[in-house]
C-alpha cells in the first residue's frame, strides 16, 4: 500500500476547524481523509496482508470478517451460565451483569468517560481496557478546558501533540488482549511522527483489530494521491470528496458501483483513476461532466460491464475481457493500451471497435486518433487459416509495438495488415518478449519484409537474459538467443 | 395441549410458538415475532419449538416486555427498506423510547440479561445504550451512587489509579 500525500499546509488560522463532537468511529465522512507524512511502506503491506481482506475508506480504515456464528455460540453458553448464577441473587446490579456486556455499554462511552470507571471499584478496573473501540482525537484525550486555549499558538500545538501522543501510548499499554473492533487517531500528525504511527500500528496488527481509520489532518484535505490494496471502501453518506485527490489508485478493493460513481464524481482534481481487481464493479460512470481524469487504468474487473468515460481521456489502460466503451464526449485519446483476454476479441477490437469510436463520436472532426498502437501478443492458439482481413486504413498510426511475437500465421496476418494499412507508420517494433513459445523462423522475417514498403520494421533480439530461466530456452535454438549486449529498450 | 397450540396458526400466515417464563407464564407469538430472538430463531430452525419454548432466566413481567419489543418490531427485519413501514418508525423510536426511559435500574438489567440470553441484538443495544447514557456525564462518585457500586478500594489504591488515568480527569 503507498500512501502519498501533498504538502503540508502552511497556515491553520481562518480556516473553520470541523466540529470535534461529530461522526462516530466507523467513520462518517469528514474522518475519512487521510493525510499522512510518510508512513512506512512496509509496515502498511504488512497490515494489508495481515488483516485479510477488506480494509476500508480513503480515511484507510481496515475492515477483517469475522466468523460470527463461531463467536456467537461461544456467547451463548457463558451467557446461560452466567444469567443461572444471576438468579440466586436477591437483587441485581450493574456490576452483575456479565463482562461481555458491562463492555458493550462501556464501549458506548467517549473513551474518556470510560477511562474514569477504572477507579470505581476493584471489579470495574480493566474493564474499560477491553472497550471494543478505541477513538483517538482531540476531545477524546485532551481537555477542552486546558489544553484547547494551547492551538493558537505553534509551541503550544507541539505540547499538545506530545500529550496526546503520550496519552495514547498510556491507554494502548492498558488495553488488553483481542477483539478491538475499531482504531481511530485522528489528528494532524507529521513525517516527524510516522514512528509513533507505525508503534500504532503495530498495536493494531498484534490485537487483530478489524477497522482502523486513520485521519491524520482531520481539519483540511489536502490528500493528493491515494492507493488501497486489499480494501472494502464503503463511503461515508455525507462524503465531500477530497478537494485536491490527483491520483486514486483502487487494487482488489471492494467498492460498490455507486460509491465508485461518488468518489470519482466528488474528487474534482482527479487526472489519473487506476482500478485493478475490483471485482464488484460493474460499471464505471461519473455523473460530474466536469471531472476530467485524463488517464484511465482498468485493469482484470471481471465483473464491469459498461465504462461511461464521461471525461476527456488523453490515456486509457485497459486489460480484461472486451467490452463496450461509451465515450459521450470528446474522446483525445493519443494513447491507448488494450488488453483483451482473448485473440479474437483482440482483433475485433483493432479493426471494428477502435475506428468505430471515431467515427461515431466526432463523426464532423478530423481528430488524431491513435498515435501508438502496442500489441502483446501473448495468446497462445492453435495455429489456423487465417481470416482474410478487411482493408481499413489507419489513417494515424503512427508507432506499433508488438510483444510476444513467436510468427504464427495469425500474428504475421496481422502485422501484414498494420503495415499496409497504415499509411503513416514511422515505426513497428517486434519484440518477442516474452518469450511464450518458440519462434519461427527467420522465413516469417522475410514474410513481413515484403510489406514493409515503408521500411519501418524492427525486430528485437532475444537476449540470452530474456529466456534463460523460462523452460523454452531448453528447447530454443542457439541462433535465436543473443548474448547479453547493451539493452534496447523501447517505452 | 401446548403442542396443539404450538401448531396454531395465526391469518397472515406464521406458526405459533409458546413462550414460557420462568414463573409459569405463557406467551403465544408468531414465528416471525419469536425469530428477532437468534436463540429461538436457531430452535425454530432446529424444530424444537414442538412443546413450547421454556425460559427459565427470564421471569413472566420481563418476558411481557420483550414480547411487547419484539411485537413492535415485528417485520422490521421482514420489510426492511418496504416503505409502507417508514410512518410507522417514528411511532418505534418513541415505544423503544418510552420502553427503556421508564425502568428502575433492576429491571433495567434483568431486560438487558434477557435480551442477551434470547439474543435480540437491537433491544442489547437499545438497553445497553439506555446505561450508557446513564453514566455518561456522571462523575466516579456519582455513577457509584446510581449503580450502587461499593468502593473497594484502599485510599492508595484509588489515587494510583487516578494517577495512572489522569488524563481521563483533567476537564
Amino acid at each position: 500500500m503507498t500512501l502519498e500525500s501533498g504538502s503540508r499546509r502552511s497556515g491553520r488560522h481562518g480556516r473553520r476547524r470541523r466540529r470535534e463532537g461529530e461522526s462516530s468511529p466507523a467513520g462518517r465522512g469528514a474522518d475519512r481523509r487521510l493525510k499522512t507524512g510518510r508512513l512506512h511502506l512496509h509496515l502498511l503491506l504488512l497490515l494489508a496482508r495481515f488483516l485479510h481482506p477488506t480494509i476500508s475508506s480513503s480515511g484507510v480504515c481496515l475492515r477483517v470478517s469475522s466468523n460470527r456464528m463461531a463467536e456467537g455460540k461461544s456467547e451463548k453458553f457463558k451467557q446461560l451460565n452466567g444469567v443461572m448464577v444471576e438468579r440466586k441473587r436477591p437483587r441485581i446490579h450493574l456490576g452483575d451483569l456479565h463482562t461481555d456486556i458491562l463492555n458493550r455499554i462501556i464501549s458506548l462511552l467517549p473513551l474518556k468517560e470510560a477511562a474514569r470507571t477504572s477507579v470505581l471499584s476493584n471489579h470495574w478496573k480493566n474493564i474499560w481496557c477491553s472497550r471494543e473501540s478505541l477513538v483517538f482525537r482531540f476531545y477524546t484525550v485532551l481537555s477542552m478546558h486546558h489544553h484547547i486555549k494551547r492551538c493558537w499558538t505553534s509551541n503550544g500545538q507541539r505540547l499538545n501533540k506530545e500529550l496526546f501522543i503520550e496519552r495514547v501510548d498510556s491507554v494502548l499499554k492498558q488495553r488488553s488482549g483481542l477483539g478491538v473492533q475499531t482504531m481511530a487517531i485522528l489528528y494532524e500528525l507529521e513525517n516527524e511522527d510516522a514512528d509513533h504511527i507505525d508503534r500504532w500500528l503495530n498495536f493494531v496488527i498484534a490485537s487483530k483489530t478489524k477497522q482502523l481509520i486513520l485521519d491524520l489532518d482531520p481539519y483540511y484535505p489536502k490528500l493528493q494521491a491515494l492507493k488501497l490494496t486489499s480494501v472494502s471502501l464503503k463511503l461515508p453518506a455525507n462524503f465531500m470528496g477530497f478537494r485536491n485527490l490527483q491520483k486514486l489508485k483502487l487494487d482488489c478493493t471492494d467498492i460498490s458501483d455507486d460509491d465508485m460513481q461518488t468518489l470519482v464524481s466528488n474528487c474534482n482534481a482527479l487526472n489519473f483513476l487506476g482500478i485493478l481487481y475490483c471485482g464488484m464493479l460493474t460499471r464505471l460512470q461519473t455523473s460530474q461532466p466536469l471531472n476530467q481524469p485524463k488517464h484511465l487504468q482498468v485493469e482484470n474487473c471481471t465483473m464491469l460491464q459498461d465504462i461511461q468515460l464521461n471525461f476527456g481521456l488523453t490515456k486509457l489502460e485497459y486489460e480484461g475481457p472486451l467490452i463496450p466503451l461509451a465515450p459521450p464526449g470528446p474522446l483525445l485519446m493519443t494513447n491507448v493500451m488494450m488488453k483483451l483476454s482473448d485473440i479474437d476479441s483482440a482483433i475485433e477490437y483493432i479493426f471494428t471497435k477502435l475506428p468505430k469510436l471515431k467515427r461515431a463520436t466526432l463523426p464532423e472532426k478530423t481528430v488524431k486518433f491513435m498515435y501508438h498502437l502496442r500489441l502483446e501478443l501473448t495468446f497462445c492458439v492453435q495455429p489456423r487459416e487465417a481470416d482474410i482481413l478487411p482493408n481499413h486504413a489507419h489513417s494515424n498510426l503512427k508507432f506499433a509495438y508488438v510483444t510476444g511475437f513467436y510468427g504464427v500465421k495469425d500474428q504475421l496476418e496481422l502485422l501484414r495488415h498494420i503495415l499496409i494499412n497504415s499509411v503513416t507508420l514511422d515505426a513497428m517494433k517486434i519484440d518477442p518478449r516474452p518469450v511464450v513459445a518458440v519462434p519461427h523462423g527467420t522465413s516469417c522475417m522475410e514474410y513481413l519484409s515484403k510489406s514493409d514498403h515503408r521500411n519501418v520494421l524492427d525486430v528485437h533480439e532475444i537476449l540470452l537474459e530474456d529466456v534463460q530461466k523460462r523452460e523454452i530456452y531448453a528447447i530454443m535454438k542457439d541462433r535465436w538467443v543473443q548474448e547479453p549486449k547493451a539493452m534496447v529498450s523501447y517505452f | 395441549m401446548a403442542a396443539a397450540a404450538a401448531e396454531a396458526t395465526i391469518d397472515g400466515g406464521g406458526k405459533m410458538i409458546i413462550l414460557i417464563s420462568a414463573d409459569g407464564k405463557r406467551f403465544e407469538v408468531t414465528e416471525a415475532v419469536a425469530s428477532q430472538s437468534q436463540l429461538i430463531s436457531n430452535m425454530i430452525e432446529d424444530d424444537c419449538t414442538e412443546n413450547g419454548v421454556r425460559l427459565p432466566n427470564v421471569d413472566g413481567d420481563i418476558l411481557t416486555m420483550v414480547v411487547d419489543y419484539c411485537n413492535m418490531h415485528a417485520g422490521d427485519a421482514a420489510a426492511d427498506g418496504d416503505t409502507t413501514k417508514a410512518s410507522s418508525t417514528e411511532e418505534l423510536k418513541k415505544f423503544d423510547a418510552e420502553l427503556v426511559q421508564a425502568l428502575e435500574n433492576p429491571v433495567l438489567f434483568k431486560l438487558i440479561l434477557a435480551a442477551n440470553f434470547l439474543n435480540i441484538k437491537s433491544l442489547l443495544d437499545m438497553t445497553c445504550q439506555r446505561v450508557a447514557d446513564m453514566m455518561s456525564g456522571k462523575t466516579p462518585e456519582q455513577m457509584r451512587e446510581t449503580f450502587s457500586i461499593e468502593n473497594d478500594f484502599t485510599p492508595e489504591e484509588e489515587a494510583a489509579i487516578r494517577q495512572e488515568n489522569a488524563w481521563a480527569f483533567d476537564d
